[in-house]
């Protein structure tokens, strides 16, 4: 992989899991549907007109936004998010009005670590947190053997890293 | 541990201390316990009997457990601390990894001749350790070790085995040289900024103390007078100066209470730098604060100024260090510096950071404009949060609750907004530091070292060219991590900060910081 740094803004050389966009549409309509059911218990619960007016609006609110969520903005969210980790450094770029980029230098990362929850065991996707002094960067899901491969190059780079170190004088 | 090491327990007079803090407000608490349960009865009575007194107990024998089961050992290497009575713990240090030192001696610590020091590594999740109460010999051991210069062999008169059941040691891997015995006299040191109590009382009206500290410090005085039945009596003398002499009082009360409260703060503030360049700064009359800041742990250095300090040629300067704010409360602050003196201590001490923020400074200062922006700026903030409050209340018309919220939240996004827009982030390629300037409410500039940044992220409108970006958000680690977030950054500097960012592995940036976070 080339160790070239993409232009600000630029399309990096990998993409998320093809099937991120399932991920994400399941992982929102779990998610919506959590909050449904959540309102709806505060609404038994509280029994009055006004909570049953509002479980209805937040009800309907949530459902329109999974409907965007699932037919457009997971699509494009996947058309245009982009990685690359390379010895050099982890660029990753995401969304489509505002483009938001996040540089960070290989040599900065001190753990690759993996998540998975039920969804994403099941679709056999992780997300890869990149952790550095104080701050974690996600990116992903990816699959098992992309992020198998990204934290290989993280380690690669830590021990070449190293013996640089070593090695000086 | 080699064969110096040095082992000690926590001085018995931390035992005093600690039962001189703690015995009044015991009896206190126990006087108060006793008139509630003469009026009860019942097993709440019992209980509440029960309860106070092992309470009161556990606060006399706490001491006396603490200072049987906790012991130090300090060698070249580095310091350890056991813990623990029946979950025995230790935690070792090495001096490589230590941050920063820093001494505390709160009232009931003075009077016995003691301090405490906190010796903590950079980042917030790193360890630290707690030296609770060791006397001046074994603190400039400590100091001395941290900051690389002495051996526990060279400080002839600290309490060694003798006076601890410390556990077992592995036997001596290296017989270290002692160096010469140095009694308990501190590195030598030059003063290089210290401040008078006159000008500690510029600095509580220039920093607006008085604002801060006045309302609660009033409210109490407030509620001593009429506890002690006064009430009446302040009422018949309000009554007497009318509402201007009223008014007039209570701001010479306000200067008066912000100056004191600032005095007991800052009092005797010193900066010395020392002979192995590291700086010591000390201030504090009831707790005197003491902290090293060696030269290596330093990450940028901030200088800021208010209306008020630019108009007196003033401006308070700030240590960006790695310990700061995680672990040692707050950044190191030098309060109001005139600008001379300033000048002088960053062209001195802070090199390419001091001298970077000490140039945007007079260039801010004589491009003019600068005071101008920041009242601008100020009185939208003000306007805006007095607008809505004015009007959520007359919307309201109930309490002014709900308005004062709604006001709280205003001035926060508005404060919040106004400060990004007034930013800008330049890379100064003559220092090769970060700088970051903001004139809002406040003029301040950041300058940072780019090799401590670990992450950027940039936000810019789709299909733009990459030479526009929108906002900048650079990360960097300080203690904590910080962010120096500005809406206007020429492309070219931000091409120069990433490519730095990406570049520096070949000379070991990442094990720099691994060894400051291990």
């Amino acid at each position: 992989m080339s160790n070239e740094l993409p232009a600000i803004g630029g399309t990096a050389q990998k993409r998320f899991a093809a099937s991120s966009v399932r991920y994400w549409n399941l992982y929102s309509s779990v998610s919506a549907i959590s909050l449904i059911l959540v309102i709806v218990l505060l609404g038994i619960v509280m029994d009055r007109d006004w909570v049953y007016s509002l479980v209805w609006l937040i009800s309907g609110l949530s459902t329109l936004l999974v409907l965007f969520d699932v037919l457009i903005l997971n699509k494009r969210r996947y058309r245009y998010s982009s990685y690359e980790v390379t010895p050099d450094h982890v660029y990753v770029a995401t969304g489509r009005l505002i483009r938001k980029t996040i540089t960070v230098g290989t040599n900065r990362i001190l753990n690759v670590e993996t998540a998975q929850g039920p969804i994403l065991t099941s679709m056999d996707l992780v997300l890869v947190k990149l952790v550095s002094a104080m701050e974690v960067n996600s990116l992903g899901p990816v699959t098992r053997d992309e992020a198998d491969e990204i934290r290989r190059v993280v380690l690669d780079s830590q021990h070449s890293d190293d013996r640089a170190q070593d090695n000086a004088p | 541990m080699s064969a110096t090491t040095v082992r000690f327990r926590d001085s018995p007079k931390l035992l005093a201390a600690e039962y001189v803090r703690a015995v009044p407000m015991l009896i206190f608490a126990l006087t108060a316990v006793l008139i509630w349960v003469d009026r009860s009865t019942g097993v709440v009575r019992t209980m509440v009997l029960l309860v106070s007194v092992l309470s009161a107990l556990g606060v006399l024998v706490a001491p006396i457990v603490r200072h049987l089961t906790v012991s130090y050992a300090v060698d070249d290497r580095g310091v350890t601390v056991d813990s623990g009575l029946f979950d025995r713990r230790s935690v070792t240090l090495a001096w490589d990894s230590v941050a920063a030192v820093e001494a505390r001696s709160s009232w009931d610590l003075q009077m016995f001749g003691i301090s405490s020091l906190v010796i903590s590594q950079a980042a917030d999740d790193a360890r630290r350790v707690r030296v609770r109460g060791v006397d001046r010999a074994v603190r400039a051991m400590i100091e001395e070790q941290a900051a690389g210069r002495g051996k526990p062999g060279g400080v002839g008169h600290v309490p060694t085995e003798a006076h601890g059941a410390a556990p077992a040691d592995p036997p001596p891997v290296a017989q270290p040289d002692p160096l010469p015995a140095r009694s308990d006299e501190a590195p030598e040191s030059e003063t290089i900024y210290s401040l008078s109590w006159r000008s500690l009382v510029v600095v509580s009206l220039v920093h607006g103390q008085l604002l801060v500290l006045a309302p609660p410090a009033l409210l109490t005085l407030w509620e001593l007078v009429d506890m002690a039945g006064l009430g009446g009596r302040f009422g018949l003398v309000a009554e007497a100066v009318g509402p201007a002499g009223l008014a007039a009082g209570g701001v010479v009360a306000v200067i008066l209470v912000g100056a004191v409260a600032t005095i007991v703060r800052y009092n005797a503030f010193t900066v010395s730098r020392r002979s192995d360049s590291a700086l010591l700064v000390e201030f504090g009359l009831v707790e005197r604060v003491q902290r090293v800041v060696r030269p290596e742990a330093l990450v940028g250095v901030v200088v800021q100024r208010n209306i008020v300090e630019v108009l007196l040629r003033r401006a308070r300067l700030v240590l960006l260090t790695h310990d700061a704010q995680g672990h040692l409360t707050t950044d190191v602050v030098f309060p109001a510096v005139p600008e001379r003196v300033l000048e002088q201590i960053v062209r001195d001490s802070f090199g390419r950071f001091g001298a970077a923020a000490q140039r945007t400074m007079t260039v801010a200062a004589t491009t003019g404009g600068t005071v101008a922006r920041i009242l601008r700026n100020s009185l939208i903030w003000t306007g805006a949060t007095v607008a809505v409050y004015a009007g959520v209340a007359m919307a309201d018309g109930g309490s002014g609750l709900f308005a004062a919220v709604a006001a709280l939240v205003t001035a926060g996004v508005v404060g919040g907004v106004g400060r990004v827009m007034s930013s800008r982030l330049a890379w100064d390629s003559r220092w090769e530091v970060l700088l970051h300037e903001r004139r809002f409410l406040v003029w301040r500039c950041a300058a940072v070292d780019p090799t401590s940044v670990h992450g950027l992220a940039t936000w810019q409108p789709s299909g733009s060219s990459p030479e526009r970006v929108l906002m900048v958000n650079a990360r960097y680690f300080a203690g904590r991590a910080r962010g120096l977030l500005a809406l206007r950054t020429p492309a070219r500097d931000v091409e120069l900060l990433r490519r730095s960012m990406t570049v520096s592995q070949v000379d070991g940036g990442r094990s720099e910081i691994r060894g400051k976070l291990s």
